[in-house]
């Protein structure tokens, strides 16, 4: 294998990765801006904006399978590229579950909040951070970076299970809410996956450091 | 499960004269598995595969502390028996080197030579050394045929086929592909995986794709010292040595 060659290719890669992963970031802050403001617009504008993903997908798919094919790379090279090739697939699951969060938002735009947003913008904060945690512990190389972000991850499913209390309490003393808790609720849960995908990032970083994922050898 | 050993190298150094080639080399060679040796040119891998059958013995100057155990015999005491030793342990070489003879008289030179005289019994030999080297059906109808006229893939595998003629129990290869097209390249490769049923293989390659598709088990040659041994899938995915890793990945060499 050519080492400088193949060093290249894996500057470019983690290059289209962190685009991707800057992409992605975006879309997680329009989706929170628009719960904030109520704003159809900016959800329309996600929600039709599918095709920036799939192709920063595509493109970092069809490089590292390139890497693969004309560097046959070992060790822990291998491993690396194997992770790229996973962490597209979540990156492009956050997209999705961010674009979900706009579609529920189109029914929120009509009427006034009664709630307070408070824990869903945490949450929205909270993930977008652990999206740039993972992806940057994955061009770094940073194996602690990565357990950050699966040690946030505890933190917002805590957050969830508060949001899940607040809304249950609430459906029970005003029922004229159910609707808007609910969708709210919705909204959560979009966010709680989030930081599950991002979470399975983290994961597949310390593999390729390490060998193991959640500590069963694989390679 | 582990096979048995079959090569046993113990506390080995070899110099060159003043030169140490070999240093402190152990390592237990299992039977009827592949076992590659890599490293940069130098490191020593095909000197010590020329230990196992005793070729260095033809290189002035070279001397040998330590003991090599072949099915738990030593193989470098006084009583040794060189021709035995090399009817047991075969060699083939990076370019495929047939006898200036018919495709016959190569297969047929090695059991000649160990007294085999019947023309019958040699035919016999004959066709299942071919058959066991897989070019048989090429050269079933051309067995007078001169050996150099045959192709580069096909002339290996006389050469891997004269070696069996004489019932080894080691096959010993230093490049066998390293001077042969992807398709002969390909053919010796499913052949080795089909010989290892039989026959303990060693095999000194620079093509690391190679060690990783037929080797069972891999062995890291550095200056002179074996850095790592370990499964094959083991050292080429988490190797545990720095330079090891460093080399299979493309950092030096």
């Amino acid at each position: 294998m050519l080492r400088n060659k193949f060093q290249k290719e894996m500057e470019i890669l983690n290059k289209e990765l962190t685009a991707m992963a800057a992409l992605i970031e975006r879309i997680i802050s329009f989706s929170t801006d628009a719960l904030i403001k109520q704003d159809k617009a900016l959800c329309e504008r996600v929600i039709l904006d599918r095709d920036q993903v799939k192709n920063a997908r595509a493109e970092v798919e069809s490089k590292a399978l390139k890497i693969i094919l004309m560097q046959q790379p070992v060790a822990f090279d291998l491993r690396k590229i194997s992770t790229a090739l996973k962490m597209i697939v979540d990156l492009e699951r956050i997209a999705s579950q961010a674009r979900d969060i706009c579609e529920i938002i189109l029914y929120l735009c009509e009427e006034d909040y009664q709630l307070q947003l408070e824990i869903l913008l945490k949450m929205g904060s909270m993930v977008k951070q652990m999206v740039y945690d993972c992806v940057n512990s994955f061009v770094k190389e940073d194996e602690a970076l990565a357990k950050k972000t699966i040690e946030a991850d505890n933190e917002i499913d805590a957050l969830f299970d508060k949001l899940k209390q607040k809304m249950i309490q609430l459906i029970k003393d005003k029922p004229n809410l159910v609707d808007q808790a609910i969708y709210l609720l919705m909204i959560g849960k979009h966010l709680e996956k989030i930081g599950d995908h991002a979470e399975n990032i983290a994961e597949w970083v310390i593999y390729s450091k390490t060998g193991k994922h959640k500590n069963i050898k694989i390679i | 499960m582990q096979n048995e050993t079959c090569i046993n190298v113990c506390n080995l150094d070899l110099f060159y004269g003043d030169f140490q080639a070999l240093k402190n080399i152990n390592i237990d060679i299992p039977e009827r598995e592949i076992t590659a040796f890599i490293g940069p040119s130098g490191c020593g891998k095909s000197t010590l595969l020329r230990c196992f059958n005793r070729m260095n013995d033809l290189i002035e100057n070279c001397r040998i502390d330590g003991t090599i155990l072949i099915d738990k015999e030593s193989i470098y005491c006084k009583g040794t028996d060189i021709n035995a030793l090399r009817k047991k342990v075969g060699m083939v070489f990076q370019k495929p080197n047939v006898f200036p003879m018919s495709i016959y008289d190569n297969i047929a030179f090695g059991p000649r030579t160990h007294g085999i005289k019947k023309r019958s019994q040699l035919d016999e030999i004959v066709a299942d050394s071919l058959k066991k080297a897989g070019v048989w059906e090429e050269v079933k109808n051309t067995l007078n045929k001169s050996a150099l006229s045959l192709s580069g893939g096909q002339q290996q595998r006389i050469c891997i086929a004269r070696a069996l003629a004489v019932q080894p129990k080691i096959l010993l290869m230093d490049e066998p592909t390293s001077a042969l097209d992807p398709i002969s390249t390909g053919i010796i490769e499913e052949l080795c995986e089909e010989l290892k049923k039989q026959y303990t293989i060693v095999i000194v390659t620079h093509n690391m794709q190679q060690a990783t598709r037929i080797s069972d088990k891999t062995a890291f040659f550095l200056l002179g010292e074996m850095l790592e041994f370990a499964s094959t899938e083991e050292l080429f995915s988490n190797p545990k040595n720095e330079k090891c890793e460093n080399y299979i990945t493309g950092r030096f060499g």
